[in-house]
């Protein structure tokens, strides 16, 4: 009798654990204003960004790990704060102020420091391919923050800074066999490769240039040679000479289907779709996604992160597959995945700020991104710049 | 003898008591709130691969933020299920009883 009713209270409970970290979606996401949930996030960046010792001291944290996350959180959280200027326009002001902090840091460090401030320590150990040495990854990012922060409220310290990362980014770019440019030495990476033709759609946006014959060129290049036979998805690391080294992976296809929505609807929406259904689960209620699909399974990695035994879930894809889900308005895996977030991630809550103990600054800097976006692609969809 | 068995019995029994159960899920959730109060939660970085510091410092932030979230998934998972089954147990042990009490003498072995 014991364990007849150790299984039925184990059959009652499980199924119905999730109904208690279900979110209501509306405090979560508004497709036209902030939402409450994202404004505690983003309190926690904003007070980060302006207390110099705990600024330091989070991005020290993360630098210890890897010096990328200190990069890529930069990227997001000027992503978000651009998509909150452009919902929030009486707190314009206050946004830019820390997106402008967050731009000229970014530039200031990799200027006194070089490109491999930013980078992981295997880019010293092999030559370059393309020449002069760049990485799309930091160019890419760099054009992409300052992009973003022209669509808010262009200004003339950004504008010609962003012409001359894009024309950078258009000459790497063009020397790959595929129209795509080293991250790391012959190591070319989807994720920066999109970032950098998304910087370059913005400039288009704000009247720069024209790049669409290039931009054409490089989706013609990457749907014929970068896909994935056994799955349909744009793999996510490749030599110059356009040789896959990594298949299909979760850390670097949501945020690819999620660039491609500006450059070819159809295309991004069935990446999306094929990445949810190769690497979202769903257990009893909470959502995750992995970071391989079942065809092809790689080695843990920094952009993997821990991967959970038996499950396969990855911190890295899950978060992201936040932003897929915020992105193609997918509200029942955004639910899911928030529903796991809660029950898992553990929200630490304190002073109208928000964040997640198991996250880290670019990790909750991602949710905070998926929470807002909308309004920034919005506006290079309609090829609209500063009207000013 | 006849007490020596008595105890064993009841030992044996112990793991299979609601009240042992209770005790039980009662127990982890101590457990949980004193690491919760002693602030633990910040240290579960390590989920996402973030080690909190280096050396030393860093190698016990590690243990307990792995410490707080096993302590965690005990308290939220396996708990109830032990309150859950031990109301159970009492609710169908009690069902049972008074069964046995309306049941016909006949049916009773007399």
């Amino acid at each position: 009798m014991s364990i007849m009713c150790l299984l039925v209270a184990t059959a009652l409970w499980l199924p119905a654990l999730h109904l208690f970290f279900s979110p209501n979606l509306k405090q979560w996401r508004q497709e036209h204003a902030v939402s409450p949930v994202a404004h505690r996030l983003a309190e926690r960046h904003l007070n980060l960004w302006r207390d110099e010792i705990v600024k330091a001291s989070d991005i020290d944290t993360m630098r210890v790990n890897n010096a990328e996350w200190d990069f890529m959180g930069r990227t997001f959280l000027v992503l978000a704060l651009s998509n909150m200027a452009l919902h929030e326009p009486d707190r314009q002001a206050e946004y830019l102020g820390v997106i402008d902090a967050i731009i000229d840091d970014t530039i200031a460090l990799e200027e006194q420091n070089g490109m491999y401030f930013f980078l992981m320590d295997y880019a010293t150990w092999n030559p370059w391919v393309i020449q002069p040495e760049r990485s799309v990854f930091v160019d890419g990012e760099i054009a992409l923050m300052v992009g973003a922060r022209r669509m808010v409220a262009d200004d003339p310290k950004y504008s010609e800074i962003h012409r001359q990362l894009i024309a950078s980014l258009k000459q790497q770019m063009g020397q790959g066999d595929v129209y795509c440019g080293e991250s790391y030495p012959n190591e070319c990476w989807l994720f920066c490769n999109a970032v950098a033709i998304v910087s370059m759609k913005m400039s288009d946006s704000l009247g720069d240039a024209d790049h669409d014959p290039f931009i054409n060129q490089w989706l013609i290049s990457i749907r014929s040679e970068l896909v994935d036979d056994k799955t349909g998805l744009l793999v996510s690391s490749f030599t110059v000479a356009g040789e896959p080294l990594d298949g299909p992976e979760g850390s670097s296809i949501w945020l690819v289907a999620h660039c491609l929505e500006l450059l070819d609807e159809a295309f991004a929406r069935d990446q999306y779709q094929r990445a949810k259904r190769e690497l979202s689960r769903n257990a009893l209620g909470f959502g995750y996604a992995t970071e391989w699909p079942e065809s092809w399974q790689g080695p843990m990695d920094i952009d993997s992160g821990p991967i959970i035994p038996i499950i396969g879930a990855s911190a890295g894809s899950s978060g992201l597959a936040l932003l897929g889900a915020s992105s193609f308005n997918d509200d029942e895996l955004l639910g899911r995945l928030i529903t796991s977030l809660d029950f898992a991630a553990f929200p630490i809550k304190g002073n109208d700020e928000l964040r997640y103990g198991a996250s880290n600054q670019v990790g909750d800097a991602v949710l905070l991104y998926a929470l807002v976006e909308g309004p920034l692609w919005e506006r290079i969809k309609r090829g609209e710049g500063d009207p000013r | 003898m006849k007490s020596e068995n008595s105890l064993l019995r009841t030992i044996i029994s112990l793991p299979v008591r609601p009240l042992t159960w209770t005790t039980i899920a009662v127990l982890i959730g101590t457990v949980f709130v004193v690491l919760h109060l002693l602030g633990w939660r910040s240290d579960t970085s390590i989920i996402s691969g973030t080690v909190p510091m280096e050396g030393v410092a860093g190698e016990m932030a590690i243990m307990r933020g792995v410490a707080y979230a096993l302590v965690w998934f005990t308290f939220i998972i396996v708990s109830p299920i032990l309150l859950i089954a031990a109301v159970l147990r009492a609710v169908f042990v009690r069902v049972i009883g008074e069964r046995t009490k309306r049941a016909p003498a006949s049916t009773r072995g007399y």
